[in-house]
Parts: structure tokens; sequence; C-alpha cells
């Protein structure tokens, strides 16, 4: 078998090359798009004039040297594959563009991806020639781009610009060409390149052992960080002991399974962690040591409120690959939110995108299976304007921010899941690491006709271990371990991959179907630690001891020579693992190749308490289960919890401030962080399988910005589920504190608008933190560690008054960019996700004016509406200008603004968010034709201010907690008055329907003349 | 070329109106595209690519609609649709054509209706038919204004009851609509070809068309996403909730007006010809 592989490697063959360029400019979008974007994302040539540029597809197809085939693929791949009536096919010399005026240059960049990089175009011509010929020849992609510079612009420029916007130098390689060396009859240009493969040969020898039982510490230490495990010296030392008592060497497949298990990726090691706690401050009660801030406050509070009875919805928290629960009658809901900050650093559209759909894996893999519903993201970066020349290996935002945008969209967009809420924060502290969170909710059926429990994974011994999906390659050797670690200028490469869409799509089909029939036991997903976590987790289910044993050389690569440990711990993207039970292997073969998915059978699991790993008959790695899973020594470490930070507080934030009202408000809608992200979002699918209710922008134009988002659940009810997002990140360094009851109330706020229910109401957090453990480079380290158990302590008390449990999670703890004396640590982050049951999807408000049918429909148009202010908090605000958030006050206020949004009265509502007031007002507004006069009386005034000496109409931008701008629906006023009457209530104004030409805002204070508003000017500073 | 009338149309109110959905490669809007076609009156089912390529011409028999359904089949790569018309076309060899000549009905969205200009199905139209990037060269989700421009049997129903305008989503990178000939164009639109046209010029498309129909209209294929409206609250604005008043949501409308085509066929009493 080896030999005839190797035998096929080594026959003679040709490289075609093939290009496609545009017959017409016109039809040159991307040509367009890169001329549109270049301001943008290259300043340098801001000032250039009379850019211009085309572009062109390049592929190369690896034929056999015989004639006759290549001259068949060849045929197909010009009358069939390749064939496009807008764009001409060439096996020569493709068109190059005519001589440039005088004092101009063409300069062509082509880039192509280094050997080893997923090429999605390359995978899909390879399958299309297939179609047409039956032959399935290896074939690769890349691009061209010609572009028409000033003769200034030197060869090192256009370089430059290839290394920083054309193309990713860690995944791609560039050449640079002008027209002359272009036109030369020899130019490389148009000559097939050396095809190279990677690989080589690899066997059960290339294994290595270590002598860790007799090793210096210094010494493990260092093999450990040149092998990038991640390790403590007390791992290694109870490494070292371990093999100690067993008397042998240690392989490195051993302890590359070692590193990934105990990887602080998959462990978490500092949630777990035994921290004794200094406490400096007065308003928050801690003991003196927290035995693990997972236990104790995240899973703590949802014990507690299990414990009380008030979660009976919950069927599987914390234990599988993402959180279940029940959401109707029949369906259960799966949700997930990942983090994927480190390979997103490195290349932003990459780590999106694999950030993406490796959250969508975890759904996949839960419980028996989850198809996806929704996807949700969230980006934290640097400003966009921020200097032009940042620290070696860090992306400009705006960089990062497109290259994660179009991630999610091709993620997303691509395996047809919408993508319905999301976030894009702004602050310096993100320059250093972007923060990308990518979340999923999934469904499953709660009793399928065949009467499974589909939430439950059951191994028996002897049960198949298969891999499905994709095949290994060495991409994401190491992605667990190095997100354990802060970024470096060495930052390992192969941590970085690109995703598959469409091969993971065809898993998903086939997944659910197998699910539905029947056709395996248990499943989960590979992603950080490959096979090492997937198989090694799932054997943990195989009877009292657990165990399995595989053998990796069965498994389909990408290509030859992967080493043992590689086939290990390679993250490859789009795998799924799976126990089947021996009587329905056949059957699930078979469904795999109807269905296009490849798979691997590896071995069997087994109660045998150890993990055995063979490559062919030789037993690679051998590790006793217990001390895989539960040997890892315990962290114990010091948290300081200081007292806030004294900031110069008041209504308008300074990243705000304008003297003047009329002003102040257009300013503060253009914000970065206010302003609309309509043109990002609308780059995503967010309607796909038709559940979306509330979307990401209502109002006719998608003007308006919505908060949170419904999904309806079932075509035969009108049941639904309600999502909602929340984070302070600039709140964090004045008061984690208040950070933690912001984040939580900002999701709260969302989900309420989107209709939830807060008696059917769970919690996601997600923790992206500086690195908290001591060290060298790391003087305040007890003091993050400090803020993250006040951030989880508030959470605690948070989940619990509400009785919200916590039913997923994630920790990242590593975000810190070091470079020489430069260290940049992200602002301390947490994530939190709120999902709660819809009743019904028709009685959710709306988050815009507009056309004035209350939620039931059927409205008379031309009459007025009211508006009110509403807050659940009494609007005080603390020493540093912070609101006061009560949680009591919010669990009572959300459970009475449910009931109306229940009984209709809600027409529309939105929440006081970034910005405040006044901005949450005006974004109703954009885009409906509709006018709002606002009323304020001196004592209403009083009643929002902030801080005393500042101008009354200042408090109309306070931002605080648990507040919201509604309008009723017809007739439904008093009853809006009644029900908040022993809350915040503002009778601000009322909305009346008006043309497109008087539309506006005005706002009348007491002894002030009238402010408006035109409409359009709002829509303009919003979307500027 | 000419079609047999009828020829599709069931004989007893008893025989159920089948839809058939196809689904894989990547295409992901066959379950609500299925239940759109449901809801419209058709029996709908879904089926595998790869098991319809196996069963050929059986996979057709007895079915009135076939619906290529929304998505990103093999990832859009190389042109969108472009590598699932070569297998439609390799794989079931004028299983398709055939079923369309004699009285059968097909409507390809957005994915689908890329697939369908690939097969060459409008090449009665006169030229050829592409769908490439949009002009901004950006995907776009937005609900968008539409139309009623032409005629086909998604849409005859619409226009009968009065209606002349409606709104549905767009969810497309590569929808901009190109004829190889100004002059086959003109008289696609001029012969009322052109079933769809956008209110504002959202993606470069000649003339706004966002929908064609061929074969005397039972071929359709369009750009936005009917099935993406089949109840009143997913409209992100205030006009799409009369649902309640006992009207269909327009989405599902067009559905239906394809069944009513074939349920109307056999109440005239047209008999099974094959």
């Amino acid at each position: 078998m080896v030999e005839a592989r190797r035998a096929r490697l080594l026959s003679p063959h040709a490289v075609l090359r093939v290009e496609r360029s545009p017959r017409d400019l016109e039809w040159d979008s991307r040509a367009r798009r890169a001329i549109a974007e270049l301001p943008l994302f290259y300043p340098a040539w801001k000032s250039v004039r009379e850019l211009a540029a085309e572009t062109r597809e390049v592929f190369w197809v690896r034929v056999d040297a015989e004639k006759a085939a290549a001259s068949k693929i060849r045929e197909a791949l010009a009358r069939e594959v390749l064939r496009d009536p807008l764009h001409e096919t060439s096996f020569e010399r493709s068109r190059i563009p005519a001589s440039a005026a005088p004092g101009f240059r063409w300069w062509c960049l082509e880039k192509s991806f280094r050997p080893g990089v997923t090429d999605n175009t390359g995978g899909v011509l390879s399958e299309a020639v297939s179609v047409v010929t039956g032959r399935n020849p290896p074939a690769r992609s890349g691009a061209r781009l010609w572009i028409f510079l000033p003769d200034e612009i030197a060869r090192e420029a256009v370089a430059d610009y290839a290394t920083h916007v054309f193309c990713n130098p860690l995944i791609e390689r560039f050449r640079v060409f002008d027209r002359e060396e272009a036109l030369a009859a020899d130019s490389e240009l148009f000559s097939a390149p050396e095809w190279i493969e990677i690989g080589g040969e690899a066997s059960a020898e290339s294994v290595e052992y270590f002598e860790v039982a007799t090793a210096e510490p210094a010494a493990l230490s260092r093999l450990s960080e040149e092998r990038l495990w991640a390790l403590s010296g007390e791992e290694l030392a109870a490494i070292a002991g371990h093999y100690r008592r067993l008397g042998r060497k240690a392989s490195d497949v051993e302890l590359e399974v070692l590193a990934q298990t105990w990887s602080e990726h998959c462990k978490h090691k500092i949630f777990a962690a035994e921290i004794e706690v200094e406490n400096q401050r007065g308003d928050v009660r801690l003991p003196a040591t927290v035995k693990g801030v997972f236990k104790t406050y995240i899973k703590g509070a949802t014990e507690r409120i299990a414990a009380e009875g008030r979660a009976p919805f919950l069927r599987s928290v914390f234990e599988d690959n993402a959180g279940i629960v029940e959401m109707t009658e029949e369906l259960l809901c799966a949700i997930k939110v990942e983090t994927h900050n480190s390979p997103s650093a490195l290349d932003p559209y990459g780590g999106a995108l694999t950030g993406i759909v490796g959250v969508n894996r975890d759904i996949l893999g839960a419980g028996l299976g989850a198809y996806p519903i929704a996807n949700l993201d969230v980006f934290c970066v640097g400003p966009l304007d921020a200097p032009e020349t940042l620290p070696p290996r860090l992306h400009h935002p705006r960089r990062i921010l497109e290259g994660v945008r179009m991630g999610v969209e091709h993620g997303g967009n691509k395996s047809g899941i919408p993508t319905v809420t999301g976030a894009v924060v702004h602050h310096p502290k993100f320059l250093g690491k972007p923060l990308v969170f990518c979340g999923t909710v999934g469904l499953i059926p709660a009793a399928p006709p065949d009467g499974r429990d589909l939430t439950r994974k059951e191994i028996q011994p002897g049960d198949h271990i298969v891999m499905s999906g994709g095949r290994i390659g060495k991409d994401g050797i190491h992605g667990a371990t190095f997100s354990s670690m802060e970024m470096k200028e060495s930052s390992p490469v192969s941590a970085v991959q690109l995703g598959d869409p469409l091969t993971q799509k065809r898993v998903w089909d086939f997944l659910i179907e197998a699910r539905d029939a029947g056709l395996f036991r248990a499943v989960t997903d590979n992603g950080a630690g490959g096979l090492s976590s997937s198989v090694g987790e799932l054997a943990r289910l195989c009877g009292k001891r657990g165990g399995a044993r595989m053998d990796v050389s069965a498994a389909k690569t990408k290509y030859q020579g992967l080493k043992p440990y590689e086939l290990v711990v390679s993250e490859s993207q789009e795998r799924m693992t799976f126990a089947v039970a021996p009587e329905k292997l056949e059957a699930f073969l078979d469904l795999s190749r109807r269905r296009g998915v490849e798979s691997s059978v590896l071995g069997q699991f087994a109660d045998s308490g150890v993990f055995r790993i063979q490559y062919g008959t030789k037993t690679v790695a051998e590790l006793k289960m217990e001390f895989l899973h539960d040997g890892a020594p315990g962290m114990r470490l010091k948290a300081r919890v200081k007292p806030p930070e004294k900031a110069a507080g008041g209504s308008i934030p300074k990243k705000y401030r304008s003297r003047e009202l009329g002003n102040a408000l257009l300013e503060t809608l253009s914000h970065p962080n206010v302003r609309s992200r309509r043109e990002l979002v609308s780059q995503y699918d967010h309607e796909v399988q038709a559940r979306s209710v509330r979307k990401p922008y209502g109002s006719p134009g998608h003007r308006a910005p919505g908060d949170g988002a419904t999904l309806r659940l079932s075509r035969e009810t009108h049941e639904g589920v309600a999502l909602g997002l929340g984070l302070a990140p600039e709140v964090a360094a004045i008061d984690p504190k208040v950070a933690a009851e912001l984040a939580l109330d900002e999701a709260l706020r969302n989900a309420a608008c989107a209709g939830m229910d807060p008696s059917h109401a769970v919690l996601v957090d997600n923790f992206c933190w500086p690195d908290p453990l001591p060290g060298p480079h790391n003087a305040d380290a007890e003091e993050k560690l400090g803020a993250l158990v006040v951030t989880c302590q508030r959470l605690f008390d948070g989940a619990v008054e509400l009785g919200m449990p916590f039913v997923s999670g994630k920790d990242s703890m590593k975000n810190d960019y070091r470079m020489g004396d430069v260290k940049i640590s992200v602002a301390p982050t947490v994530l939190i996700t709120a999902m709660g049951k819809v009743r019904d999807v028709r009685l959710v408000p709306r988050g815009h004016a507009g056309q004035m049918d209350g939620p039931r429909g059927h409205a008379d148009a031309s009459r007025a509406r009211k508006i009110y202010w509403l807050s659940g908090q009494e609007l005080r605000w603390d020493g540093a200008g912070l609101p006061v958030v009560a949680f009591a006050r919010t669990r009572r206020f959300l459970a009475k603004f449910h009931d109306l949004v229940c009984d209709g009265a809600i027409a529309a509502a939105h929440d006081v968010s970034d910005g405040g007031w006044l901005v949450a007002m005006a974004e109703m507004l954009l885009g409906t034709e509709t006018s709002a006069r606002l009323v304020f009386t001196e004592k209403m005034l009083q009643r929002l201010r902030v801080q005393p000496g500042e101008p009354a109409w200042a408090s109309l931008f306070s931002e605080p907690a648990t507040s919201f701008v509604i309008l009723a629906a017809e007739d439904r006023a008093a009853e809006i008055e009644k029900t908040f009457a022993s809350d915040v209530i503002f009778d601000a104004g009322e909305i009346t329907p008006a043309g497109a030409r008087d539309a506006g805002l005005t706002l009348e204070l007491e002894g002030a003349k009238p402010v408006w508003w035109r409409l359009k000017s709002l829509e303009e500073a919003y979307e500027g | 070329m000419k079609a047999e009338p009828g020829a599709r149309r069931t004989t007893s109110a008893r025989v159920p109106i089948r839809a058939l959905v196809v689904a894989g490669d990547g295409l992901n809007c066959e379950k609500e595209t299925a239940a759109a076609c449901a809801d419209a009156g058709f029996r709908a089912s879904i089926l595998h690519l790869n098991d319809m390529l196996l069963e050929g011409e059986r996979a057709l028999q007895g079915v009135s609609l076939v619906v290529i359904p929304g998505g990103f089949s093999f990832g859009d790569e190389l042109g969108s649709g472009k590598i699932l018309a070569l297998k439609l076309g390799h794989g079931l060899k004028g299983v398709i054509e055939r079923f369309v000549r004699s009285g059968g009905a097909l409507l390809g969205i957005c994915n689908g209706f890329q697939a369908l200009a690939n097969l060459g199905v409008f090449n009665e139209l006169g030229c050829d038919v592409v769908l490439t990037q949009n002009r901004g060269g950006r995907f776009i989700d937005r609900w968008v204004g539409l139309e009623l421009t032409g005629a086909s049997i998604f849409t005859d129903r619409l226009r009968a009851a009065g209606v002349t305008r409606l709104e549905l989503p767009i969810r497309h990178g590569e929808g901009r609509l190109v004829f190889t000939e100004e002059r086959a164009a003109a008289e696609a639109f001029e012969a009322g070809r052109c079933v769809l046209r956008y209110e504002d010029d959202v993606n470069g498309s000649w003339n706004r068309v966002a929908a064609l129909s061929a074969f005397e209209g039972r071929v359709m294929g369009l750009m936005p996403h009917p099935e993406a409206f089949w109840s009143g609250e997913l409209h992100p604005w205030g006009s799409g909730r009369g649902a309640e008043g006992g009207q269909i949501p327009l989405g599902v409308a067009m559905f239906r007006s394809a069944y009513d085509y074939f349920r109307e066929g056999k109440r005239e009493g047209g008999k099974e010809r094959r």
C-alpha cells in the first residue's frame, strides 16, 4: 500500500497553469473593491491619483505527463469548469493591461497559498474536474492584481503593500512583476511554478522518547518551551514523578497528549485554582480563600438556582460541548460561545473563520448533535485611527476588523447559519490582541419519535472510534497550547489555519441524518488538541474506567509524512469524532460515502482505564486515563482586590464631550462605538433558515439598530428564543465590579427588547483576561486576578438574584502582547450572553418607531403614540460616575416589562446603551418617516441629572443601567404608566407620522429654546 | 420546444401535488423552502443531490415542481452555481430538461437561480445569462422592494389578485444579472420574461431585473428569497404584518401561485398524457 502510494508520487507529471480574466473592467468587481478600500487599508497611497486595477484568477492543476489525459483535463477546464461568458480563460499568456500614461507604471502582484495551507478553491476545482472527466487531479488557486501607480512608487513600496494588504505572508506567498517583466518572452509570471509537495516519510520509528523521570527541571522546562507545550514547572514535575513510578521513558506522543489535555485552554487551570484573596474593598464581600472561581461562582450560581427549583429547564450544563436547555415542549436549545483571539491576531480572516466554524462544531457535537440555527459575533479591536506604524507582528485595527468580518461572513454565510446579533467595541487596549467572540445556538429535538434522549452520549466497550470530515494536516498544531501563551515574534505559524465551510456543511448534513437514523452513540468535535482531546474525552464515557485504543496511521491525511504525534494533536478543521456501535458501522460508513464525507475507522473504545495510541501495530502512547485527566496538579494563586479608580464622572463621558446640545447628539451618534454598523452587518446573512424576527437593523432600509435577536423556533407554534449580549471593557479599567454588572445588564436589556421571558432564561460567560499569573513581565498579576475574582463574585450575585443560571462558558487568560519593552494587555473583558424563551414572537416589540402598528397590527397609523423613558434602577451614580445597579430591581423590572410585552402593550422598545437616552431615542426614528417631540420639565431633568453643575441637557446622554425608551401600543398608555408607577418612568412626549422631508426630533427643555434635528441629519451622523 | 400543457397536472383531487427540493453540497435553504412549498399546499420532500443522481429519472416521477434552493453550493468557488450545474448536467444527463419539457415546473432561488443560469435553462432568451459579482463587490443582506414586471406560474396569481409590488430579502454576493446581448435582453423584457424588478439598483443588474422565466413561465429563477417570507413577523418593518387577516405572506404566495396552477389544471380536467 505504502509502496503503491510512493510510486504514484514519483510518477512524472506536468503542471497546467490556467488564468481567468474579466473580458471587461465592468465585470471586475474585485478590482473595484480593491481600489475603493485602498485609502482605508493602505493610507500611504491615499493621495495617489488615477488609481486603476485589474484582477485575474490563477489556477494550477497537476496532470499526469500522459498526453491524452492532460488534454482531456485541459479541455474540461476550458469548455466547462472555468467557462464563463464574462471572462476569458487562457492557458498561455493572459491579457496584460495596455501601456500606462507617461509617469505611471503597471505592477502585477501574484499570490498563492503556501504549501499545506487549506485551499478551498483548489479543492473545488479538483472536484469539478472529476465531475467532468472522472479524474481528480490536485489543483491550487491563486490571484493576481494589476495595479496602476505613479512612477515614484518603487518596487519596495509595492512589496510592502503586498505584505500588508494584498496577502498575509503567514499563509500566502507573493511575487511582484512590473509590466516590462511580464512582457518579457521568458517571463516567470507565465511559467508554471514548481509543484511543491510537503511531507515526506513517517513511521512508527519517528517517535521520540524522553527520559523525563530523571531529567533536570530546567531541561524539562526548556523542552516544554521548545515544543510549545506550555507546561508549568509543577506540571512537569508531576509528569516526571509519574514516569519515575512507571520506570520508563515518555514518548513524544504521550507528552503532547498530556500538554494538550492539561493546557489552560482545555483544563481552565486558573478558573480552578485555589485563590488567596486580599480584599481592600469595602463594598465587595469575598472569602479569604476562593476554592476555584468557576466552582464557587459560575457553577456555584447554577447549582444554587437549580437546587432552589428555579431552573427546571436545564438539561445539560458544563459537561458537554455546549449548555443544553429546554426551550419549548419539542425543542432544546444548545448554546456555546468561544473566543479565537490568538489566531485572529496572526491572521484575522483565518482566525475568525475557524472561530465561527469551530464553535459551530461545538454545537454539532452537543448531545448527539444539535442543528445550528444562529451565530453571534463580538469583536473588540483597537481604534480605527490608531497610528499607522505599530509594533512588529501587529495588524492595524482596520485590517483586523475587515479580516474578522470577512471570516465571519464566509464562515456563517457559507454554512447557512444566520448571524443574528453582535457588537464591535474599539479601545486602545485591544491593539495588542483583538478579542473575537463567536457563538452559536443549535436545536435538538426534545422528544424524537424513537424515544431516545438526544442529550446523552453513551459508549459501550467495543464501539468503534470513527473520525469523519476533513483530513489531517500539519495545520493547527499546538493551537491549544499556543493560545495559552502570550503573543511574541516567534509565535508559530502552524497555529494559523483556514476553514473549509463546504466540507463542514457536508459533515453537518451527514451528522444530522445519521443522528436521526440512530447510527452512532456519541459524538464530539475535533477542536483544540485534535484527536488527543476528542478521543481522550469520549474515552471517559466508556464503562467505569474509560479507555480507548486507536491506530492513528488509519486516519486520512492531507499529505504524507505526518508524524504520529502530529496526527494526534493536529487541529485540522472540519472533523468530528464518533462512537459507533459495531452493528451500525456498515450503515454509518455507507451513509458517509453517499453524502460525500470521508470517514476513517481508528480503533475502539474500551473499559480498560488506558488510552492507547498505536501507529500501525506499534504502541506509541499508553496513558492511564486517571493520570491523563486528573493528574495535573492544581494551582494556588494570590489575588489583590483594589478599591475602584477615582475617575472623573459626568453624564457625557469625555469621549462625547461637546459644549452644545445640537452638536452633542450628532457627535455622539457618529462616535466609533455608537455609529451604525449596517455596512458591516449587511454582509452577513441574517435571514437564512427563515427564523429571524428581530434583526440587526430594522426600519425601512435597515437603518435603526435592533437590540439582541429574536428567532422563531418552530412553524407549528409561535414560540421563539431571544438572545442578548453585554460587555463593558471600557468600564473594567475603572471598576471591574461595575463592569460585570453592566455586562450582565446590557445582555438582559437586549434580550428583554427581543422578548425574553426572564423566568426562562440562561446565561453564558466568556472571559478574556490579561495574564493573571505571576511572572517577570507581569508585576500586577495579583490585581488582574483580583479583578477576575470580583467579576465572578458579582456575576454570581446577579445570576442568583435573577434566577438565571450559567449554562456554558469559556475563559481565555493570556491576552497579552509583548515585544521587547512593549507590552499591551487587553482590558479585562467579560462577555455575557443571555438566552431566553419567547412566548409569542408576534408580540416582540419593534426596535424602531416606523409604521405605527403595534405588535398585533391593524392600528391607525395616523395617530400619535406616546413615548416613555423607563428605568428599573434608581438613577443613582457612584463616586466614579458609574451607574449603581441593584439586581433585585432589575429582576422586578424585567418581569413587569415582559408581562407588558406579552400583553401587546409595547409597540417598540430600545435599550439605553452607548450614547445614552437621547441617542436611543434618535436611533428609533432612523429610516422611519416619523417625528418625535420630547418635552422635559425641570423636575424631570433633575431626576435624570448625574452631577450637579453640568448643563441640564447633559443628563440626556447619561448611560444608566436597566433603562429603555419605549413606544406604547395604541390605547395602552394608562396600563404602562400604572405598571411602572413604582419605577422611574418619564412621560417623554409623542411620536407622529411625518413626511420624509419634515421628519425629525424636537426637544423642548423647560426654560430653553426648543431644539430640532432633521431626521436626515441624524441618519447622516449615524451612518457617516 | 413547445411544452405539452397540463402534462404534469394531476387528475384527481386525492392525488397530492408533489414538490421536490434539492439539498446537499452546500445548499442550505432546503428546509424552509420545503416548508414554504408545504404551506402553499404541495406535498414537499427534500432529496439529497447524490441520491437524486443515483435515482436519475425515477427521482422526478410524480413530481410537479422541482426547487433548487438557496445556499452556497460548492462554497461558491469558481463562480456561484457553476459546479452545481456541472454536477446536475453530467449526473442527470437531460433528466431535468425532459422534466420541464413535459410540463414540470422548475424554480431556482438565489444559488438555485445561479445554477439554472449555468445549466443554460434560459438559453431560449437568445443569449447567455450570467449572475456575476454584485457591482459593489460585496455580499448584501437586505429586504428590497420588487415590482412585478413579467409572467410566470409563480407570480400569475399574485398579479391576478392585484399585487403589483412586494418585499423580500436578498442575500447574495453574486446577483448581478447580465445578458451577453443587449437586444436579447430588451426582447426578454418586452416578452415579460423579466418577472421581477428591484425598485432600487441594489447590485447592478441589467435594468434592475431580479427574476427571469422560461418555458412559458414554468421555469423561474430569482435572486430574492420568497421562502424567507412565510410569516408576517419575519418582515423587518411594519408593512409585512397583514398576515393575520387571512392573507398569506407574499413569499409563500409565490409557491401558492404555482400550486394553484397545477391544482386548477386538474379542475380543468387536464389529463396525464404520458
